[in-house]
This record gives structure tokens, sequence and C-alpha cells, in this order.
């Protein structure tokens, strides 16, 4: 074994050349797959962090209890509950934030606009502020009655700049015409391409709008430690809820209408049906992979598709290595049948080169992984402009990448394992050439 | 004997309680709850069904003016309401369907209903979907203050109105109503916070049947100056509506 592998190292080295082009269509390969699935790996990071900052959370729990007049009303009046099972689950738990939110028109002279408005209680929520990209103003106010924080865009359209006084009408929880003067503090980059430009005010101010106590709220948003982890946390936290709680049926609707309709206040509270009532709370959950789903399917199928890319690549390749060691073996025939008089057998031949398209394949994957680590180097030096689409996808204005090891030496092996099996036809074949026949022959 | 006892103490309850509103009327100050009941009763087809063709002119200074018509049917007992958009084009077979307390706004394009409140404003008008339904002064507002002024050529009451419930479009309201006619003529509306969101202005009324129906009314929005929706009712037909109408099937069948 050792003295084929040292052989077919010697042989690899002997062909620059043609090592040169079989590693290289190789190593083409490699890398395409590999900076693809680091892409669309840190792209999925990046839009999960982004994702889950905007909605301040991973698993969000509202409330809602039966009016006397029989209608629906987005509060979570009692807590006490909801916050006894998350304490019983605290080691799956970072952090829990409250937050109320409404639809509603901003005003600014005779200008209107659409504009969702979260409430955060700033003050339990210390590591708010780093999350927001700032564009103008600043921060240093958050805390104060009546401030605003508006994504840049929607700024723009209602052409408020910060220090100047907007009006918000919305509706209460129970419905009721409600409008409040709020103070345009600071702009941030936003996206509300994806439905994430929520503007943002102190939960007191939310809740006076909303025809809230100071201290209620209407959702608990809660972070995870591990966010791989949200669906199996998700399952474990209601289940225990569902044993003693009303609990809202999760699978009926789109995540997205119910986060609206629920969170956010939506069209207005709605009339529950003679014998569809319950006492107390009743409490729902979304969670960010519900949020996330058709996004993430998105990205399921670029990633399928990069590798089938990547599969058909590895064809070609393989039959060009077919027939490049095809072409070998004729070439090394008397050298074969030479190796075979001094003794060696059928089985070291095949090993030869067996072991010399290993190493073409290693030798490719590694300058395929190399070069796309040098990529991905150069393309994380550059800061992408903000402000659009794109910047939703990255990592503080750079271009995501998410290298999986996993996955590398999933791709790795697949691509030993094709080129030994591309090999071993004509590895079979020189092994089995009879000795004196192959001494003879003159290529 | 006890029969014929509670029977005359009945009747003696009741002839006092017919002529408590006229002892007040006599005082000089009526029945607040009775005149809000009266504007209601006006505004209300109990009887029978309702139908109309409303044009509403909204003049927005972002976005210009713009007409809509829409077709109203309405059957007051049973609280159901249907409004369809026959105008402008875009918005053709759009409707907002008021059944079993809840209400549908239906979208020909994407052809589902999804759920709409009666406190929108219907169509980003000045207008709300309540205004067009059932008027219900009486059962969800109190008069907590009231005076007496001139509007126009009127005499009128104005009372300030406070919502007996949560549940109401608007906190307070102040209205003016005549004091010769008890019809509705002015309606400032106030949100929670106290400030004024709206003014209503009612500026004619049409004989339908026995009764007096606004049919030209004017919503000023008090946020954004120069914004206001002109509403014109006309074709007011209280034949009956056939029962239909007031179903999804309809609403998506009509003007498909």
């Amino acid at each position: 074994m050792n003295q084929s592998m040292r052989i077919a190292f010697r042989n690899v080295g002997r062909q620059k050349k043609r090592t040169v082009l079989l590693a290289g269509a190789v190593g083409l390969g490699f890398f395409i797959i590999t900076l693809s699935g680091s892409l669309l790996g840190g792209i999925a990071a990046s839009a999960r962090k982004n994702f889950s900052a905007a909605f301040g959370g991973h698993l969000y729990f509202s409330g809602s209890v039966v009016s006397d007049r029989g209608s629906e009303i987005a509060v979570m009046a009692d807590p006490g509950p909801l916050e006894s099972v998350l304490a019983a689950h605290a080691r799956d738990i970072a952090s829990i934030h409250r937050r109320s939110g409404t639809s509603g028109t901003l005003i600014f002279g005779t200008r209107e606009l659409r504009q969702t408005l979260t409430g955060v209680d700033f003050g339990r929520e210390p590591d708010f502020a780093g999350g927001l990209r700032i564009v103008s103003g600043s921060l240093d106010g958050l805390s104060e009655p009546g401030a605003l924080v508006l994504p840049e865009d929607a700024a723009e359209r209602l052409g408020v700049r910060t220090g100047e006084a907007v009006l918000f009408r919305a509706s209460t929880v129970h419905g009721q015409r409600n409008v409040t003067e709020l103070v345009l503090i600071a702009t941030y980059e936003g996206q509300s391409s994806f439905g994430v430009s929520a503007g943002y005010a102190g939960l007191g101010t939310v809740n006076s709008l909303l025809g809230l106590g100071p201290e209620e709220f209407q959702t608990l948003n809660v972070w995870l430690r591990d966010d791989r982890a949200i669906d199996a946390a998700a399952g474990r936290i209601l289940a225990d809820l569902a044993g003693k709680v009303p609990v809202e049926p999760r699978e009926d609707e789109d995540p997205m209408k119910r986060m609206a309709e629920r969170l956010l206040g939506g069209s207005g509270p709605r009339s529950v049906g003679d014998g569809e009532g319950w006492e107390g709370t009743r409490y729902g959950l979304t969670t960010l992979n519900d949020l996330m789903a058709q996004f993430t399917s998105i990205l399921s199928i670029a990633d399928a598709l990069s590798f089938w890319v990547f599969l058909i690549l590895l064809s070609i390749t393989m039959v060009g290595i077919l027939n490049s060691y095809r072409m070998v073996m004729v070439e090394r025939t008397a050298e074969i049948g030479t190796l075979r008089a001094l003794g060696l057998q059928k089985g070291g031949v095949r090993d030869i080169f067996l072991w010399e398209a290993l190493f073409v394949s290693l030798y490719g994957a590694l300058a395929g992984l190399a070069a796309a680590l040098a990529v991905m180097a150069l393309s994380r030096a550059a800061v992408l402009p903000g402000g659009t689409v794109l910047s939703f996808f990255l990592d503080s204005g750079r271009l995501p990448f998410s290298v999986d090891p996993i996955e590398t030496v999933r791709n790795l092996v697949l691509l030993c394992a094709a080129s030994l099996a591309a090999v071993s036809f004509p590895a079979r074949a020189a092994a089995r050439l009879p000795p004196a026949a192959a001494l003879r022959a003159a290529y | 004997m006890r029969l014929r006892t509670f029977a005359a103490a009945a009747l003696v309850l009741a002839s006092f309680l017919r002529a408590a509103p006229l002892a007040a009327q006599a005082s000089g100050t009526p029945d607040f709850k009775a005149l809000l009941a009266a504007v209601d009763g006006r505004t209300n087809f109990r009887a029978s069904d309702f139908s109309a063709r409303l044009t509403l002119v909204s003049e927005d200074p972002s976005k210009g003016t713009e007409t809509r018509s829409v077709r109203v049917f309405r059957r007051d007992r049973a609280d159901t309401l249907l409004l369809l958009v026959l105008k402008p084009e875009s918005e053709l077979g759009q409707g907002y369907l008021r059944v079993d307390d809840s209400l549908w706004f239906y979208d020909p394009e994407s052809r589902k209903f999804t759920h709409s409140s009666v406190k929108e404003n219907f169509q980003g008008t000045d207008a709300k979907n309540s205004d067009f339904g059932l008027s219900s002064l009486a059962e969800d507002y109190a008069v907590a203050a009231h005076g007496e002024g001139r509007l126009g050529a009127h005499e009128t009451w104005i009372l300030d109105l406070k919502a007996r419930h949560d549940e109401t479009a608007y906190a307070s309201r102040k209205v003016w109503i005549t004091k010769k006619d008890g019809l509705l003529l002015k309606s400032e509306d106030y949100s929670l916070s106290g400030r004024l969101l709206r003014t209503a202005y009612y500026t004619s009324y049409a004989r339908v049947g026995s009764s007096l129906i606004c049919d030209r009314f004017t919503y000023v929005d008090a946020l954004v100056a120069g914004k206001k929706t002109s509403v014109l009712m006309e074709e007011i037909s209280l034949r009956p509506v056939p029962d239909e109408v007031f179903t999804k099937a309809y609403v998506e069948r009509v003007n498909r």
C-alpha cells in the first residue's frame, strides 16, 4: 500500500501539466459549491439575525381576551401563567421582552403614510439601540415620552426630519380612534421590502395610543440561547402552556397575517362568535421560523440548485478524469509491465491509479477551497451601499459568508468518491494487463 | 284583586314614563336620550330594507380629487350591510359585507375576503364604514353636557357625548341637533386623547317614506388640512332587497 502510494505521489508530480488541468477542473467545481454554499448559508444567517432583531426575538407570544361586547381584544391581560411556564424553561431562554404594537397612519402636514409602530420597554431592552443602523439623529432621547424612531425610507416619503413632530393616528385595542403627537428623534436603515419597517416608540407611548395602562403589554418576545432550536423550544413551551390556559391553534393561519392581526392590531378587534369565546387570556405563538418559512424555502431551493450544478460539474470532470487515466494506462503499459515483472501485484497497479486520482482530487479540492476563501475574504473587505433590498441580507453592509465544515467535508468525500469511481475502470484495466504483453508494448 | 292593583300601578308608571320627556320639554330641556334615539330612528330602517347609490368626492391635498360611486344595501333589522364599489374602474367589484357582526372586505383581484372593521375609513376617504350602516347614538353615547346655539338659520341643541363603552369609533362627540325637527346638522368626532379628528356636516335631508334621511353630507378631516369627503345619496329605495344580496357568494358573483 505504502509503495503504491509513494509511486502514485511521484507520478502526480511527474506530469505537472496534466495534474494541474485535472486538479483545476476538480477545483473549479469545489470552488463553486463552497462559495455558493457559504454565501447562501451566510445570507440565511444574516437574514435570520436581521429578522429576529426587527421582530425583537425568536418567539412571539401574544394574548387576547373577549370583551363584554364579544370582541377579541389583543392584550395580555394575565401574563402570569405564561411567565411561570417560561420560567420553567429558563435554561433555553436568553431574555424576555414586553412589547405592544399597532398599525396606523403617520401624518405630517398634508402627507400621510401607513406605518406600523412598535412599543419597546427601552429600560428593559438596553441592547435595543445597538441593533439599529442609525442614518440620522440619535437615540439619546429614546426613553422620552413621545420619542419616535422611523425607518429612513418612511421618513423620506413623509418628508419629516429629526426633531420635527408628527401625528400618529391609530385605533385602540378596542377599535376606538386615537391620535398622538410624536417627535422624530432618529431614522434607521429599514427594509420595507420585507415588511420590516416598524417605527419604534416607548412602550408607555404606544400603550397610551392603544388605550392600555403604562405597565400593560400585548406580546412577550423571547430570545432563545440557540436560534437553531426555535421549533423544539416553541413546541415544548406551548405544550406546557396548553395544559394550563387556552391556547390558539397554530396550524391554520398564514403566520404573517396572524402576526399582523394579532400583534399589530390589524383591522381592529374581531367579533367572537357564540360558543367560540374563552375565559381569561388566550395565548398565541408565532415564531421566527414561521415568519421566515417562505424565505427559508427559497434559500433551500437555491441551495439545492447549487448542489445540482456541483453534481453536473462533478460528472463532467469525472468523465475528463476517466478519459485521462485511460490515456495514462496506454502511456504506461510498458511501465506497468516492468513493475509487474519486478513483483508488483495486480492490486498494487490498481492502487497506484486510485491513489493518483485521490491526490489529484485532494489537490483540486484544496485549491478550490483556498480560492473560495480568498474570494470570500476579498468580498468581505468591501462595504456595500446600504438602504437597498440587498442590505437586509448583508452582515453590517458586507457580503455574508458562512463556511459549514460538515457540508465542506461532505462535498470533499463526494468528490473523492466520484474520482475513485471514475478511475476504478482504467485502474482495473491496468491491473489486468498481462505482464509479458505489457513489457512488449511500445507506445 | 291583586292583579287589578298591579295593572293599575303599571298603568300609572307607564303614564309617568311617557310623560317624563314631555315634562322635561316643558321645563325647557328635552330628554336628550330620546332625542338621540329619534336621530337614530330617522336613519335606521327596521321595517324595510334600504338601498341607495352614493357618490363620494374626496379631496386630498396630496392625492388630488377622487370620485367614487358606491351602491349600498342595508337590512337594519338584521344589522347587515353591503357596500359595492361601482367606480372608479380600478376598484370595481370591491365590496364590504357586514354579516354576523363581522365586516368582510372583498378584493376581486385576489378573490379573497379579508376581515375589516366598521371603524376603519372607507376606501381611504374620511367616511367610516360605520357611517353607512346602523346609527346607534343613543345606545353608544351618553350626554355629558348640553347647550344651545345657532347653526346657520337653525336653533340647535349642542350635546357633548361621551362613549358608554370603549368599542365605539369615537371616545367623544359633539353634535348639533335642530330644536325644531330633531335633525342632526353637525358632528365633531374626538379621539380617546381628546383631539378633534373630523367634523361632519349634514347639509341636506330628503323625505323617504315617512322619514327624513340625510342625503348630502361632508366629512372634514381635522388632522390633514384641506382633506375632506363629500357624500351624495341618490336613488334611495325602501323596496325589499333579495336575501342573496347579503351573502359572500353574491359579492363574488356581482361585477365579475
